[in-house]
């Protein structure tokens, strides 16, 4: 038992816990804050993963991401204080099922490969920065622009989809 | 052993999330179940770039997509809930039958 | 001509009477008189020896001929007017009787029948006067049918008379043979067969009531007075001593004493019964049948003359003797003598008549039934063995003359029952006077008489003697010694016509009635085998045609069942291949309507259809992998 694998199996087992606490809570500020709780420790296994600018840069998004999220359930649930005890979820059943089967295929597939070798030694973190802007800027660099460039057209669908239409306007 | 281990977490926040996004009425709701699919998605390709290979940076390129993509698709969700919420007055998935045939 | 109109006019009376029965008396009076008329008339037109012949066609080779020469002139002359004046008679007697038109009308036909049967020159004629005689004889006795009286004598009358006509029948078929015509010839070629004879002689013997035939003139008087005097005494029975007459040359002389003994016995015993009877037209009845005996006497001692002098005289005397009967039958409403005792005191104008009619048959001069008796006496003396003749012939003489004072006597009695007033009286008067006349005259033409009619009258003194003597005595003895009523089981056997073994009734009904029921049984068991045969055959089509009808129920169940094999498999089809399809087509629409409940529209299960498919795919690949 390595350091590394305690710390993932905790933080792993924090993430899938308030992950769970999602859905489970009737109060949406609550289930909001469980995500992002549940994003953080995902973070956190990035880092332990010695994968350390995505942990952070996850860390941070998530962060800020979740608390909008807080906001907008507060602004659209029906409920979001959770106190009236209405149950809102739907298809309970099948749901679980499929999950579950899904899950279950995933881990036999998981435990049935080959996964071959494994890596022993990482780069360290400077090195991965230095590295990941090389190959975002040589490789990837299509990959990057375009990911830019769907996130301006995101940004416009989303500011233009949220917008007030009066019945004179288009 | 330390790859199985994560990919298995990665694969229970996968199923957690798509429980969730089946189950939840709320358009929030599901989405948030999308977010936690897209977070199990996103631990098993760093688990893949860590334990297999660790000197390929598309891996951790891969993984700033995917979580772009959380973010943008965050937005147009909350974009659509602002809209629905303002012509029919709830996000309720339940209620939102309009393209029933 | 007028040979046609004198039959013709009685029965042209005869059918006017059926069509006009309001002046039904009237209408036959016209009938008779007219005749007599007639007779007269062709009596007078007639040369002396010539004759009037009428022949038509009859059947091929015998035609029917009518012949008025003087024989049958003579004939035709007594019948006409003794009917005539019956007729007159009859006018006051049917007066207040009931069954008129049926009398007046069968009298003229009867009349017509007889002078048929008189003028007739061939026997084809000669049967058809005789048959119609028969049959208004019958007629004529059941006048007053409702009575049982009536139907017993017209039955046994018609019956008897009948089944004696088959001698006539025979002997007529025998003369047609033997001559090869039917014309009735004074000269014949030949003579006939001794059985043809005979068989004539049976034919005569039932129509002139000989003994053993009778019992039916008994029978007979049941009918009205009339019919007594015209039919029964003057007439009809005379019909077989003219048929007689007639058929005389062509009789062999072998046949001759069977006629006499025919005769003679008849003279005896119906003389003793008219002797010993009780009622006045009884009396008379078998007086007739005795003095027929005469007449058949006469013929077999081979004197047609006087056995012709005999009928004519008969006719007078018996006529007019009835209508007296006749007279006081309507006063006393009977004719038995103890109701009609002393009925001539009371109607003295009759019986003055009466008792003249009763001398002149017992033979007393210058009546005419003295000549005639003596006629017959004389050729009684005058035949072969002329012991048996005479002896029957004085014999009947006294017999008639005692029974004939007897009943004169009864009725000169001084006490008797209350007469009734009787209607038309003087009719009744006048017919009878009329006869009587024709008795007190008779004597003086009737020698004329005969011998115009080609005959000759025997003479003998020693008939004349004896026959005074046995008249005289007879009468004598019936007034002074016969007494009223005769008691004994002797005298109602000779009354009762000499009944043997039953008589007529016993003798001849049962058995004929017998052996009709017998004829009826077998006849019925033909039948009955003829019914069974036929129901046999009826019983074996209906089976056979049951057993077709289940032929065919068969055959269209057949048909049935392949009908139903086709419906059941187009029910099949319909059902099957059909169904099948339409179920495809069903299944189909609702696996659209199955696939339609996907696109629900709602959101999170159009999300769990995509992670079905998903996990669905990953299978596949995760299999295809491995």
């Amino acid at each position: 038992m390595t350091l590394q694998l305690i710390l993932i199996i905790i933080f792993g087992l924090g993430a899938i816990w308030f992950g769970w606490r999602v859905f489970m809570t009737s109060s949406m500020v609550r289930s909001a804050l469980s995500l992002l709780a549940s994003m953080a420790f995902l973070g956190f296994l990035f880092l332990a993963l010695e994968a350390e600018f995505l942990g952070v840069l996850q860390i941070m998004m998530m962060a800020t991401e979740m608390s909008i999220m807080a906001i907008f359930m507060m602004m659209y649930m029906m409920d979001p204080g959770g106190m009236s005890g209405m149950d809102m979820s739907h298809q309970k059943k099948p749901s679980i099922i499929a999950a579950s089967v899904t899950g279950a295929l995933v881990v036999l597939v998981i435990l049935f490969t080959n996964w071959g070798s494994m890596a022993v030694t990482v780069p360290a973190a400077a090195r991965q920065n230095h590295d990941l802007g090389i190959e975002v800027m040589k490789r990837s660099m299509m990959i990057f622009e375009t990911a830019g460039v769907t996130i301006l057209v995101a940004m416009i669908a989303a500011a233009a989809t949220a917008l007030v239409y009066k019945k004179d306007m288009i | 052993m330390e790859l199985q281990i994560t990919l298995i977490i990665g694969a229970i926040l996968f199923g957690i999330g798509l429980y969730g996004a089946l189950s939840q009425t709320n358009l929030v709701m599901i989405m948030m179940g999308v977010e936690l699919m897209l977070g199990g998605c996103m631990l098993n390709l760093v688990a893949f770039w860590r334990y297999l290979h660790p000197e390929t940076y598309s891996i951790q390129m891969f993984v700033l997509v995917v979580m772009t993509v959380m973010a943008l698709e965050a937005a147009v969700g909350f974009a659509i809930a602002t809209q629905r919420f303002r012509s029919k007055g709830s996000v309720e998935s339940e209620e939102a039958s309009d393209l029933k045939e | 001509m007028i040979l046609l109109l004198t039959i013709l006019v009685p029965l042209l009376a005869a059918l006017v009477v059926l069509v006009r029965p309001a002046k039904a008396a009237w209408i036959g009076l016209a009938g008779g008189t007219l005749a007599l008329v007639g007779a007269l008339v062709l009596w007078l037109s007639i040369p002396e020896d010539g004759f009037h012949q009428v022949t038509w066609s009859g059947l091929p080779g015998l035609p029917f001929v009518l012949i008025a020469d003087n024989f049958t002139m003579m004939l035709l002359l007594v019948v006409t007017s003794v009917a005539c004046f019956i007729f007159i008679y009859s006018r006051g007697y049917m007066a207040p009787e009931p069954g008129k038109t049926a009398f007046w009308s069968v009298m003229n036909l009867f009349l017509a029948a007889m002078l048929l049967l008189v003028l007739s020159g061939d026997w084809i004629s000669f049967v058809i006067g005789w048959e119609i005689m028969g049959f208004a004889s019958y007629r004529l006795i059941a006048t007053w049918h409702d009575q049982p009286g009536a139907q017993v004598g017209a039955n046994k009358a018609f019956m008897m008379t009948r089944v004696t006509d088959m001698g006539l029948y025979l002997g007529i078929f025998a003369i047609i043979l033997i001559s090869g015509s039917s014309a009735i010839s004074a000269q014949p070629v030949h003579q006939l067969y001794v059985w043809a004879g005979l068989a004539l002689l049976v034919a005569v013997m039932g129509k002139s009531a000989q003994v053993p035939f009778q019992s039916w003139l008994s029978g007979a008087m049941a009918g009205p007075t009339p019919v007594s005097s015209l039919l029964h005494s003057a007439t009809l029975v005379a019909a077989g001593v003219i048929l007689l007459l007639k058929a005389f040359p062509l009789l062999p002389v072998s046949v001759l004493p069977w006629i006499g003994a025919a005769g003679s016995i008849t003279i005896i015993l119906a003389g003793l019964t008219a002797v010993f009877s009780d009622d006045l037209k009884q009396m008379l009845a078998a007086s007739t049948s005795s003095q027929l005996g005469f007449m058949l006497l006469a013929i077999a001692a081979g004197y047609p003359g006087a056995a012709a002098a005999h009928l004519i005289a008969h006719a007078f005397m018996k006529s007019s003797l009835f209508l007296g009967a006749g007279i006081w039958q309507h006063a006393y409403h009977s004719t038995r003598f103890d109701d009609i005792k002393a009925g001539g005191r009371k109607f003295k104008v009759t019986f003055y008549g009466f008792a003249l009619a009763a001398l002149a048959l017992a033979g007393i001069p210058p009546l005419v039934g003295y000549f005639s008796k003596d006629a017959v006496i004389a050729a009684g003396f005058n035949t072969d063995p002329a012991f048996w003749y005479v002896a029957a012939a004085l014999a009947g003489a006294l017999l008639t003359a005692i029974y004939m004072a007897r009943s004169a006597r009864i009725l000169w009695k001084s006490k008797g029952n209350a007469p009734e007033k009787i209607h038309l009286l003087n009719w009744m008067r006048a017919g009878m006077g009329l006869l009587i006349l024709l008795v007190l005259a008779g004597g003086l033409i009737l020698q004329l008489v005969i011998q115009r009619m080609d005959f000759e009258l025997p003479h003998s003194t020693a008939a004349i003697i004896s026959g005074l003597v046995v008249a005289l005595a007879g009468l004598g003895i019936g007034w002074f010694l016969m007494p009223d009523h005769f008691r004994s089981k002797t005298t109602t056997f000779i009354r009762g016509h000499y009944s043997l073994a039953g008589g007529y009734r016993a003798l001849i009904v049962k058995p004929v009635l017998q052996l009709a029921y017998y004829f009826n049984r077998f006849e019925k068991g033909i039948d009955y085998i003829i019914m069974g045969t036929g129901s046999l055959f009826f019983n074996i089509s209906k089976t056979s045609h049951r057993l077709d009808n289940f032929l065919d129920k068969l055959v269209s169940l057949v048909g049935t069942v392949n009908l139903g094999a086709g419906r059941l498999a187009r029910w099949l089809d319909d059902q099957g291949l059909e169904k099948s399809l339409y179920q495809l087509t069903v299944s189909v629409r609702q696996m659209g309507q199955q696939g339609r409940r996907l696109q629900s529209g709602l959101v999170h299960q159009e999300m769990m259809w995509s992670v079905v498919g998903f996990i669905s795919f990953l299978v596949i690949l995760i299999i295809s992998i491995l």
